[in-house]
C-alpha cells in the first residue's frame, strides 16, 4: 500500500534533509568550507599513513641524520635521534587525533547521557551524581588523570580510560545545566500533555535542543584532549617511546628549540591547524543545525 | 443530563515546601458533562492552573501531592491509574492547551513533526506514515493553518498562528476533554476573538468538552456553561452561566471581579477593584479566606470557614452573608 503513495516515505525523506541542509550551508560558508577541506584531509592521512609512508622510516634511527633541517629527501627534516619527522608526524596523527576524538566522544556521550538523567529525573540520582561529579572537580583534572594511569599502569587504554573518567565530571555538569534549562520549558511540559514516554521527551525534544551545544563542546573538546594525550605522554604516562605521538615530539623538540625549531613548530602548527579546523567546524555545525539561525 | 464525563471530588492539592505543607488547593468539587464547558476563574495564585495540570497528573512529582480527593474521568479514578495508564489518557483522551504559544512548542521540531507526534503516540488506528501525514494536514486546515506551512518552524510562525498550533497539536487525536490553561492570554485581542472562535467551532465540530481556565470572564461569557469561581484554593461559587452573570445571589468575591471590570448598562465614572491581594497559601487567613478583602465581612466571618449554600440546584455561595437565604445542601 505504502509504496504506491507516490511521496514515498516523507517522514524519512524530511529527515534527511535536515541533515542536507546543513551539509550545503556548511560548504556554502568558504570558512567553514576550508574546514571541513582541513579535517577531512587529516582523516584521509589517518587511513592512508602506511600508503603514504611505511611506519618503518618512523622508527629507524641514523644517526647521520640528526636534527637535520628539512630538504628534498626528509620534506620536514629529521629529529633529535635521526628519524624521518614527516613520517613521524603522519603515523603521530593515528595516535593523537583518533585517541583525541574517539576520547572526546566518549566523554560527551558519557556526559550527555548522565547529564539527561540527572536533569529529567533529579531527586536521588542527580544528587548523588552530582555530588560525585563535585568530589572529582575538586582534584585538578591532570593530577586526577596522572593518579589514574598510576594506579593503572601506563599504556594507551589506561591513558584513555584516565583521560575519560577525569573529563567526564565537567561535561557531565554543564550539560545537566544546560538541559534543566530546556526542561524547564513549557513545550516539555506540552509534550508530557500529549502522552508521550519519558525516553521519548529525552531523546525528540530535550537533546535536539541542546545537540548544538554538545556539537561545539565535542569539536573544541577534540584540541583539548590532544593536549591532555600529549601531557601524559610526555611524562612517560602515555603513548611508550619510540611510538610517535605528537604532544610527546613537541615536548622531545623543546631541548632542540635553537637548534633545530622545525622539530617544534611543525607539529605546533599542525596541532594548531587541526584543533582551529576543529572549532571553528564545530561552530559552522552549530549554526546549521539551528533552525532559528537558517534563512530559508 | 446528558454524560458525565470528568468528576472531580473534593480534590485537596498541596506541595512540600522546606518541610512544610502549602495548600494550593482545597476541597474543590466539580463535574463537567460531554460536550460542556466549564469556565474556572479566578485571580492569579488562586489555584487554578494547579487545578488544571493536577487532572492531567502533571503536577511534579518530587513537591506535589494530592493527600484527599479523585478526579473521576468516565468513572476511573485518574488518580488510581499507573504511570503508563496516564500516558496513554494524555493527549489522546484529555489533552491540554498551555498559556504562553512562546514556550509551548519545540523550537527546533518542525510544527508538522510536532502535531504528527502526538499522534504517533496514540496510533490506535495502525495508520501508515502517509495517513499520518494526511491527518496533519487535516487538523492544520481545521485550525485554519495552509498545510504546506507544516515544514516551518515555530519561530516562523506569529503568536496567534502558533497557538492555533498549539491546539491542533491539542485536537489532533479527537480528545474528548480538553484542558485550556488561559489560552489566549498571551495573545492580542483580535487573536483572542479568532482563537476563541476556532476554539469554539471545534469543540461544537468535535464535540469535546473543555475546561476553561481564566481570569476573563468576558470569555467565560463567550465560552462556557458552567463556570467556578476560585479564591486562594476554594471554590467560593459555582454555578450555571446565568446563575452567575445575572441575579443577586453571588459571592462578594464574584461581585468584586464583576466590579473590576467595565460595564456597558451601568455608569461608573471610576472601576472598583477588590482591594488587598490574594493570601499567600501557606499563610491563609483564619475563617473565610476572603475576609480580610470583603466589604461585608462579620464577625464570624474571622473564625468560622463558611458552608456551601445552595440557592437551586448547582449554584453554590460559599459566605455567611447567604447563611439564611440559601439552604445548605450535600452536595452528593
Amino acid at each position: 500500500m505504502s509504496d504506491k503513495i507516490p511521496n514515498g516515505n516523507p517522514l524519512k525523506r524530511r529527515k534527511n534533509s535536515v541533515w542536507k541542509n546543513a551539509f550545503l550551508q556548511l560548504i556554502h560558508n568558504p570558512l567553514s568550507c576550508l574546514c571541513l577541506c582541513v579535517v577531512v584531509f587529516f582523516i584521509l592521512v589517518i587511513i592512508f599513513a602506511d600508503v603514504i609512508v611505511p611506519y618503518e622510516d618512523g622508527i629507524k634511527q641514523i644517526g647521520a641524520n640528526r636534527l637535520m633541517a628539512p630538504c628534498a629527501e626528509h620534506v620536514f627534516g629529521c629529529d633529535s635521534m635521526g628519524r624521518d619527522l614527516f613520517s613521524r608526524m603522519v603515523h603521530g596523527s593515528r595516535n593523537s587525533l583518533t585517541m583525541g576524538i574517539g576520547v572526546t566522544i566518549v566523554v560527551m556521550g558519557i556526559g550527555t547521557f548522565l547529564g539527561a538523567m540527572c536533569a529529567y529525573y533529579g531527586g536521588t540520582f542527580d544528587v548523588i551524581v552530582m555530588r560525585l561529579c563535585e568530589l572529582m572537580l575538586c582534584i585538578p583534572g591532570v593530577l586526577l588523570a596522572l593518579a589514574l594511569v598510576a594506579a593503572l599502569g601506563p599504556g594507551r587504554n589506561n591513558l584513555l580510560i584516565a583521560i575519560s573518567i577525569s573529563s567526564i565530571p565537567g561535561v557531565t555538569r554543564q550539560f545537566r545545566a544546560l538541559m534543566l534549562n530546556v526542561i524547564s520549558n513549557d513545550y516539555i511540559q506540552a509534550a508530557k500533555a500529549c502522552g508521550a514516554r519519558d525516553a521519548y521527551i529525552i531523546l525528540r525534544h530535550v537533546l535536539p535542543n541542546v545537540m548544538a551545544y554538545i556539537m561545539l563542546n565535542t569539536a573544541s573538546g577534540v584540541a583539548g584532549m590532544i593536549m591532555q594525550i600529549s601531557g601524559l605522554s610526555y611524562i612517560g604516562m602515555g603513548i611508550q617511546h619510540p611510538e610517535p605521538e605528537w604532544g610527546a615530539m613537541l615536548s622531545e623538540a623543546r631541548n632542540y628549540l635553537g637548534e633545530a625549531p622545525h622539530l617544534m613548530i611543525i607539529p605546533a602548527v599542525t596541532i594548531l591547524i587541526v584543533s582551529l579546523s576543529l572549532n571553528l567546524l564545530g561552530d559552522a555545525l552549530r549554526d546549521a543545525l539551528d533552525p532559528r539561525l537558517k534563512a530559508d | 443530563m446528558s454524560q458525565e464525563l470528568l468528576h472531580v471530588k473534593d480534590l485537596h492539592i498541596s506541595f512540600k515546601a522546606k518541610g512544610k505543607d502549602v495548600r494550593a488547593v482545597t476541597g474543590v468539587d466539580f463535574t463537567v458533562d460531554k460536550g460542556q464547558t466549564m469556565g474556572i476563574v479566578g485571580e492569579s495564585g488562586a489555584g487554578k492552573s494547579v487545578l488544571g495540570l493536577s487532572i492531567l497528573r502533571l503536577l511534579p512529582d518530587a513537591t506535589a501531592y494530592i493527600p484527599q480527593g479523585s478526579i473521576e474521568f468516565k468513572g476511573n479514578d485518574l488518580l488510581k491509574l499507573s504511570k503508563k495508564d496516564m500516558q496513554k489518557v494524555r493527549g489522546d483522551q484529555i489533552s491540554m492547551i498551555f498559556q504562553d504559544p512562546m514556550t509551548s512548542l519545540n523550537p527546533v521540531m518542525s510544527v508538522g513533526d510536532q502535531i504528527i507526534e502526538a499522534l504517533r503516540y496514540h496510533n490506535k488506528d495502525k495508520l501508515n506514515k502517509a495517513q499520518l501525514e494526511q491527518r496533519v494536514d487535516e487538523v492544520m486546515e481545521l485550525v485554519g493553518i495552509p498545510a504546506y506551512r507544516k515544514k516551518e518552524y515555530p519561530h516562523q510562525f506569529s503568536g496567534g498562528m502558533r497557538q492555533r498550533v498549539v491546539i491542533a497539536i491539542a485536537l489532533v487525536c479527537n480528545p474528548e476533554l480538553l484542558i485550556a490553561d488561559e489560552p489566549t492570554t498571551a495573545l492580542d485581542v483580535t487573536i483572542q476573538a479568532q482563537v476563541l472562535a476556532i476554539i469554539r467551532d471545534l469543540q461544537k465540530k468535535l464535540g469535546t468538552a473543555m475546561v476553561l481556565i481564566t481570569h476573563d470572564l468576558g470569555i467565560v461569557a463567550q465560552m462556557c456553561d458552567k463556570v467556578g469561581v476560585m479564591y486562594a484554593g476554594e471554590m467560593v461559587e459555582h454555578g450555571s452561566i446565568e446563575d452567575i452573570f445575572s441575579g443577586d445571589f453571588h459571592h462578594p468575591y464574584t461581585m468584586g471581579l464583576f466590579g473590576s471590570i467595565p460595564n456597558l448598562e451601568t455608569e461608573s465614572k471610576r472601576l472598583s477593584p477588590i482591594p488587598g491581594l490574594m493570601p499567600p497559601p501557606n499563610n491563609l487567613p483564619e475563617g473565610c479566606r476572603f475576609h480580610p478583602r470583603c466589604k461585608h465581612c462579620m464577625e464570624i466571618c474571622k473564625t468560622v470557614a463558611p458552608e456551601k449554600y445552595y440557592d437551586k440546584e448547582g449554584h453554590y455561595v460559599a459566605c455567611h452573608l447567604f447563611r439564611d437565604k440559601g439552604k445548605e445542601e450535600n452536595h452528593d
